[in-house]
Parts: structure tokens; C-alpha cells; sequence
């Protein structure tokens, strides 16, 4: 690996320097966001109705991407918790602690976003099979780490339960994206990630992804932005303790 | 048909844009926090 490259990556270790970073790289991530979104959108709204579902397919451009970010979002706290345990970088469980509750929110909109496009389409909100069960399960995941986090007083000593939890979950990751495969399912199959190309027109494929990469933007900057409150908290806290002992 | 679509489409995006607009409140108001108590007790520390 190239000298420039070891020194980033260490740099990015270093929680002031993170701070720093952060800074300087929220207000840009979220301009992306909001620039790629709208353009997405835009041409998403202006593609011709989908044959069957009329415009209700415009749901989509939301769904879609929450429901990928979800995913993803647990993916990367998966990783994180590698950090934690076996890494032990200083990093690792400040962004585990702060990715889960955005990711327990785009599990949200993808829920009720997918609730609402299976009224008109499926003739239902709701339905136990596959795909909405073991989203649903996400969901609750997501809000079983969250309760952890808060449930320890000391940071560190959750960050190695919340890491184990989190591993474990990680189980349901592959039961979400594949349920469709697995089980008889309303929800249709996967559409654009397939191993012989998306099915999706361009008219609709193209908003989706740059959509996708709009939310994934955006779900940068509230990361970093979320991280740098935890650094704040935790140095906080040790102030408290420094003036607690000062006092005695 | 379309008006009663058009009404599926609205709710799905409203909540969508609120449950964002929860999560960035939410970070913001908790980045003021963190703020003003590291502040509070750094000048305490400072006046010792």
C-alpha cells in the first residue's frame, strides 16, 4: 500500500482529526445529497407511468433506496463491530453506535413506504411472508442495539455486547435479501441487483440509482455528523468524571 | 383512480421526508447539547 494511502487511513483513527474531517465533509455530502435527490426525483417523476401500477410505482424512488440502505447501513455496522473486537479501533464502535439509529430509520421508511405501495398494489398493507417479516425482524434488531447501547453505563463495556449482537444479527441479512428466492412471497423478486442484469427500464433504473446515491449521501453526512455528537458525549462524560473527582 | 393513487404516492414521500426530517432535528439539537455542556465544563475547569 502506498505511504499516502497508511497515512490517511491512520489519520482517519485519530478522533480530533475525525472531527476535523467531518467539519469540512458534512455540509459537502449533504449538498450532494440534496442535488442528486432532486434530480432524481425529477426525472423518477417524469418517466411515463408504469403500465400496471400506474403512478404508485414512483414509490420506488424511496422505498428502494431505504430499504438497500438498511441493509447496507447493518452491513457496515457488521464491520464495525469487527473493528471493535478484533481491530479494536478507536473508531469502530463511535460509528456503530451512531449508524444504528439512521439505520433503524430507513428500515422504518421502507416498512411503512412498502405498506403503503402494497394497498393499491397487493390489495394489502401488510402480509407475514418472507420479505416483510424478516425486514420487520431488521427493524426490531435495530431497536434491540439501540436499547443495549443506552442500557450500559460505561461506553466501552457496551460497545463489546452491542458488537456480539450485532455479529449474530447479521444472520438476518441474508434471510432479507434472499427471502424473495427462498419463500412464496408478494413482494417481487429482485430487479436490478440479478447475477444476469436489471430487468428495470432505464426510464426508471436510472432515477432509482441516482436516488440510491443521493440517500447514501445523505446517510453519509448524518453519520459523520452523529459520530461527531458521540465523540462530543463521551468527552463530555470524562470532564464530568475529572470534576466529580475534583470535587471529592 | 389516479387521485386515489396520487394519495398513496403524497403519503409514502410525507413520511419518508418526516421520519428524515426526525433523524437530522434529532442530530442537530443533540450536537447544540453536546455543545453547550462541553462548553459549560470547560469554563468551569478553566476558572480553577
Amino acid at each position: 500500500m502506498p505511504r499516502t494511502s497508511r497515512m490517511k487511513i491512520s489519520e482517519l483513527a485519530n478522533p480530533n482529526r475525525f472531527m476535523r474531517l467531518a467539519t469540512r465533509m458534512i455540509p459537502l455530502f449533504a449538498a450532494l445529497a440534496a442535488v442528486l435527490l432532486a434530480y432524481g426525483l425529477y426525472l423518477g417523476f417524469n418517466a411515463p407511468a408504469e403500465r400496471d401500477q400506474g403512478i404508485t410505482a414512483r414509490i420506488m424512488f424511496v422505498h428502494v433506496p431505504a430499504a438497500w440502505l438498511a441493509l447496507g447501513v447493518y452491513s457496515m455496522m457488521a464491520v464495525a463491530a469487527l473493528g471493535t473486537l478484533v481491530w479494536r479501533h478507536p473508531l469502530a464502535d463511535v460509528a456503530q453506535k451512531a449508524a444504528a439509529p439512521l439505520g433503524a430509520g430507513f428500515a422504518l421508511i421502507c416498512l411503512v413506504t412498502g405498506a403503503i405501495w402494497g394497498r393499491p398494489t397487493w390489495g394489502t398493507y401488510w402480509e407475514w411472508d418472507g420479505r416483510l417479516t424478516s425486514m420487520l425482524v431488521l427493524f426490531l434488531i435495530y431497536l434491540g442495539i439501540i436499547a443495549l447501547w443506552r442500557a450500559f453505563e460505561e461506553p466501552l463495556a457496551a460497545a463489546k455486547a452491542v458488537a456480539i449482537l450485532t455479529l449474530v444479527g447479521f444472520i438476518n441479512i441474508p434471510i432479507v435479501k434472499f427471502s424473495v428466492d427462498w419463500w412464496s412471497t408478494l413482494h417481487q423478486p429482485a430487479s436490478v441487483f440479478r447475477l444476469d442484469g436489471p430487468t428495470m427500464h432505464s426510464s426508471y433504473l436510472n432515477p432509482l440509482l441516482i436516488c440510491a446515491l443521493g440517500f447514501s449521501f445523505l446517510f453519509g453526512a448524518m453519520l459523520m455528523a452523529a459520530m461527531r455528537n458521540e465523540l462530543l458525549r463521551r468527552r463530555v462524560r470524562t470532564l464530568t468524571i475529572f470534576a466529580a473527582q475534583e470535587q471529592r | 383512480m389516479a387521485a386515489m393513487h396520487f394519495t398513496f404516492v403524497a403519503w409514502a414521500y410525507g413520511v419518508a421526508a418526516a421520519i428524515l426530517l426526525a433523524l437530522i432535528v434529532w442530530i442537530a439539537l443533540d450536537y447544540r447539547a453536546q455543545r453547550t455542556r462541553l462548553a459549560e465544563l470547560e469554563s468551569r475547569r478553566g476558572k480553577k
